[in-house]
This record gives C-alpha cells, structure tokens and sequence, in this order.
C-alpha cells in the first residue's frame, strides 16, 4: 500500500497536467483580483460613455460594459446605472480567499485536476503492468488518496498564494484579514475537496474514463437548481418540513458554500460519508472488474 | 509431472461467448511456451486471467503449486506484458521502470539501467516515451514486465511492430533470460515462424478451445523438413533405416514412414530399400512451415 501511495506520488510529480492546473489554479486568482481592480475604472469609462450618449442624445451603452465583470467583492451590478461602484480601498487576502471558495471555479479545477490525475493509469495502460501483481487490487483506490489530499491542498495553496501576491501587487493598501477563520475553512474546504475527489475517483473507475469526472465538476454547479426543484417536490409530496433543503445533505453544497455554513459539525460528517462511500465503493469495483 | 502453471478448464465466458472454453495448458519451468492463435482466438483473454488481470467465469489453474486465492497472493512472481505496453508517455523509459520498481517495492541499485540494457533502451536517457518508435515501446514493455525478477512472464504479442533487428535482439534477450535466469515465459505471437524459433513448447488455440498442446520437438517433427516414405511394409522399411544408421524417424501410418534426418541422402537411402527388398510406393521430401500446419489444424486460411 505504501509503495503503491509512493509510486503514485512518483507519477504525479512527473505529470504536467498537474503543474498546468496548479497554473491554471494561479491564473483564476490573478483574474479574480484583477477583475476587481479593474472594475472601478471600467465603471468610470462606462459613465464617460453615458455621459456622452447622453450629450450626443444616443441610447446609453451601460449593459455592454457593466456584464461580466463582478466577481463579488465589490457588490451587486443592479439598480441605477449611474450609482458610482464603491471602489475597493484595501485589498483582504481573507475576503478574496472566501470568494474563491464561493466561485464554483473550485470544483471544476478540483474536478478537472483530480480526474487527470487519478484516471491516467488506467487512460495510459499502466495498470496493466501492475495490476495483476497488486492484491488485492482495491488498494489501487485507496492508495490514491494520499495523492488526491496533496493536490487538494496544493491547489488552494496556489490559489491562496496567487491572490496575495497579486493583491500585493495591485493594491497600496493589504491586509491578511481573518487568517484564522480563513484558515479554518480551508481545511474544513481540504476535507470535503479530498471527498470531492474521492467522488471523481469513483466516477472515473466506473466510467474508465477521465471526462466522467470532469463533467461532475461542471455539472455540480448547475445542481442548486435541481435542488431547489427537488426540495420543492420533497415538500408538497412527500412530507418534507416546510424549508426543507435537499442541498444541506450534498457535498457540493458545503464545497461551495464552506464560508457561510452554520453547522461545520454537518459539513464534515457529509464530507465523511461521501468520502468513505466512494472509497468503499471504487475499492469493490476495483476488485470485482476485471483490467482492460 | 509438477508444472509451473497448469490450468483446469479455465472458461470466460461474455454473456453468450465463450472466449475461452475449457482450457488446460501446462508450463514447466524454464520453457518458453508460444501460444498461438490468431485475433480473437482467445490468447489475450487466457493470458489476463493467469496473470491476474482478469477473473475466470469457472475453471481453475494452479502457479507455482498453488491454487485459488493462493495463487493470487504469488502474483508478485509473475510479469506481465498485456496487448500494447503501457507507459506514460511523458515520462521517460527509465521514470516508467522506476514508476513499478516503486510500486512493487523493488529496490536493487540500478535495477532500471540493467532492465533497459536488456531490452537495448540504455541509450535513450531522457527521452519522454511518447516519442518513441512502435518497437521502443514494445522493448519498454518487456523491460516492464521483467520488473521484480519475475519466475513467470507473460507477453502477449512482445514482437509485434519490431524491425527485423528488433526481433532478434528481442528474441536472444528472451532465450538469455532464459537460460541464464530460468525464467519461464509465455509468449502469444501471430509471426509463427518467429515463435517457433525460440520456443520450447506450444498450445494451439482456436476460437477459445485449445487444439494442441505439444513440445517443440514434436512440432518440428509435424512441420520441419522431412522425407516421407509410402511402403506396403513399414517393418523392413524400419529395419532397413535401422541399418543404415537413421535414428530419427517415425512409422505414422499403415504405409507411411517420416524421416527427419539424410535429407542429402535421399538416393542412398532408396538405393537400400531397393537392396534390402522393401517395396516404395514413394519417396519426396516434404517441407511444412508452422503457419502451414497451423492453418490445416484449424481448417482455415484466414489471418494467423
């Protein structure tokens, strides 16, 4: 088991589509602070133009500029279009870090990362190799684990490091902020991306296939829909107590919420459970299917 | 006799296939076993389930004097290449070596250096495996399966898109470990006359059954070179070979003789005939290549 959680290891540093998410991982912090940075003077030209429209008796081009450009700091794009933005005068490593976390860019990276990682054994044929030496052959999964953990980490690492030094660089004004709330969330985000993985892992076995995981990532974040329209049926059907959320028992749910979760309590028990769900399942048909 | 490996009507069966019916193959240790079949006779499928890739639908086979679960606890002792070799190819040849040292624990000093120059890959260096050639890769996988000084292993087509030079750097490397190591190996390959150069014993699969099982000895005498003797009497046909010193021959039939050496002599040897009183109905040296009684085996002429 050790030596499968090594040689796993061994690969992954020796993988490029694990550095290229890190990247990648760095790239979507530099945007978001970017993103906020810019925004105040995208703001301004915008109101140059209204103010020209304006003069020049033309329709106001307001939509065009104000669409996209929001990643939540710096509040909502609805209401008058000529209420100035309030510009963000200091930059909070903490705030950004929250947001991140909100983003849902997250699990696609997580998704995305860890599919590539955990399928290109069997992608590439490796287990081949391996496969009938190995027993019994369910520690394939669980050795996989470890190195699912460390990519995890990694990725809020990089993504945490990115938005400081960026913020350093765009902002006069810094602050770490609540480093120890932030940091408690990360690891509560750590424990629940590991079963987020896990998740992927699952798919990934069964599918044999690397897009299998890649597609959850994406697909979870179009679910608060379903979950609302579910909870609604749980309801009016099946009984279901007034406010009933079926989201509450989700893993997505608390991945991409983590910072306003009331209950940590639940989030890490769903994270538990989700985690050993997949394990245990992936484990067995790892051991009953035979390797192509 | 104590084999290595036999099996006991090992079967896989995908819902109404049988793509392996009923087989039992028996390896002894140092051989080097040719399984022969063409695509989709079964080869492929009965080399996973032995080397623990794949589960049998029933049947059984014993490894190393053990059997069931016992027999999967000794995978360890069994390498194997399955179909085309599997490598990441960003990696290098050694990175990939190094990759399944690490996972079976294997820790000799300059186990993957040695590995390579069996295989003839010592000189590729960093090279990411994703550039090499068909046969590069094929060595590679050889090398793969030699990881942990296999007793058993199990390549399933290991010279497919070799080179002529290839073929044979691949083939004396097998011969050497065989000899020198005594390691037993088992080896599929549609390039009949290739296998039959270096492999000690043979099964011959068909559309998942096992047709034949047989020692090289016997296979060079069904398909070598040889005269063949139509007599109306074999005993003093014998007698007179006898005589004149020829030891390797075989009465076949009511009327037939094979003889496998004097191929020179033939007018020598119809000249004793003659002198000794056997009737000759005929005399001809036949040639009969492996694919040659492949094919009459199984009835067909399509791809080996």
């Amino acid at each position: 088991m050790f030596n499968l959680v090594k040689m796993n290891f061994y690969r992954m540093f020796h993988q490029k589509s694990f550095y290229v998410c890190l990247a990648v991982t760095a790239l979507i912090g530099w945007f978001m602070v970017f993103l906020v940075w810019m925004t105040p003077m995208m703001e301004e030209k915008a109101r140059e133009a209204r103010e020209l429209a304006a003069q020049e008796g033309q329709k106001s081009a307001t939509g065009e500029f104000q669409a996209g450009f929001f990643v939540g700091i710096s509040g909502g794009t609805e209401g008058d279009p000529n209420e100035e933005m309030p510009v963000l005068e200091e930059f909070n490593v903490s705030d950004f870090t929250y947001q991140f976390c909100y983003s849902g860019f997250n699990v696609i990276l997580l998704s995305v990362g860890v599919s590539l990682i955990v399928n290109s054994e069997s992608k590439r044929g490796y287990i081949k190799n391996i496969g009938g030496q190995i027993r019994p052959r369910g520690m394939f999964i669980a050795a996989k684990l470890p190195v699912i953990l460390f990519e995890v980490a990694a990725m809020y690492a990089a993504a945490v490091l990115s938005l400081a030094l960026f913020g350093r660089i765009y902002y006069n004004k810094y602050t770490l902020g609540d480093v120890a709330g932030v940091g408690k969330i990360l690891l509560l985000q750590i424990l629940l991306g590991v079963a987020f993985g896990a998740l992927v892992m699952l798919l990934c076995t069964i599918a044999r296939n690397a897009a299998a995981g890649i597609l959850l990532g994406v697909a979870v974040n179009m679910t608060p829909i379903l979950y609302g329209f579910l909870s609604k049926l749980a309801v009016a059907y099946l009984g279901a107590p007034e406010g009933f959320n079926v989201s509450m028992y989700t893993l997505e749910y608390y991945l991409m919420s983590a910072v306003e979760v009331p209950d940590t309590a639940r989030a890490v028990t769903v994270g538990l459970v989700y985690l050993l769900l997949a394990t245990g399942l992936g484990w067995f048909i790892m051991e009953k299917r035979d390797i192509v | 006799m104590d084999y290595l490996l036999s099996t006991e009507n090992l079967t896989k069966q995908y819902k109404n296939k049988k793509a392996v019916d009923s087989v039992n193959i028996h390896v002894r240790q140092g051989d080097i076993y040719g399984l022969i079949g063409r695509n989709g006779a079964g080869k492929t499928t009965l080399m996973k389930m032995i080397s623990g890739l794949a589960a049998s639908s029933s049947g059984s086979f014993t490894l190393f004097g053990e059997e069931g679960g016992a027999a999967g606890r000794i995978m360890n002792r069994v390498g194997t290449l399955i179909e085309e070799p599997g490598i990441y190819g960003d990696m290098s040849a050694y990175g990939n070596l190094h990759a399944k040292c690490i996972a079976l624990g294997v820790r000799g000093r300059d186990t993957e250096r040695k590995l390579l120059e069996i295989v003839g890959l010592a000189d590729t260096g960093k090279k990411p495996v994703g550039k090499f050639s068909m046969g590069m890769r094929q060595r590679l996988g050889i090398a793969l399966a030699l990881v942990g000084d296999p007793d058993l292993v199990i390549l399933d087509e290991p010279i497919n898109g070799l080179d002529p030079q290839g073929i044979a750097e691949v083939r004396a490397a097998i011969e050497r470990l065989n000899k020198e190591r005594r390691i037993t190996f088992i080896i599929s390959s549609h390039i009949l006359g290739e296998l039959s150069k270096f492999a000690s014993r043979y099964g011959i699969i068909h559309n998942g059954a096992l047709l034949q099982e047989l020692s090289g000895e016997e296979l060079s005498q069904r398909c070598s070179r040889k005269i063949l003797l139509t007599t109306s009497d074999t005993p003093a046909a014998s007698t007179v070979l006898e005589k004149a010193g020829i030891r390797k021959y075989r009465v076949t039939g009511k009327n037939t003789v094979e003889i496998y050496e004097g191929f020179e002599q033939t007018a020598e040897i119809n000249a004793a005939f003659v002198a000794g009183g056997v009737p000759i109905n005929g005399i001809a040296v036949v040639n009969q290549e492996l694919e040659d009684y492949y094919l009459e085996l199984t009835g067909g002429t399509g791809n080996v």
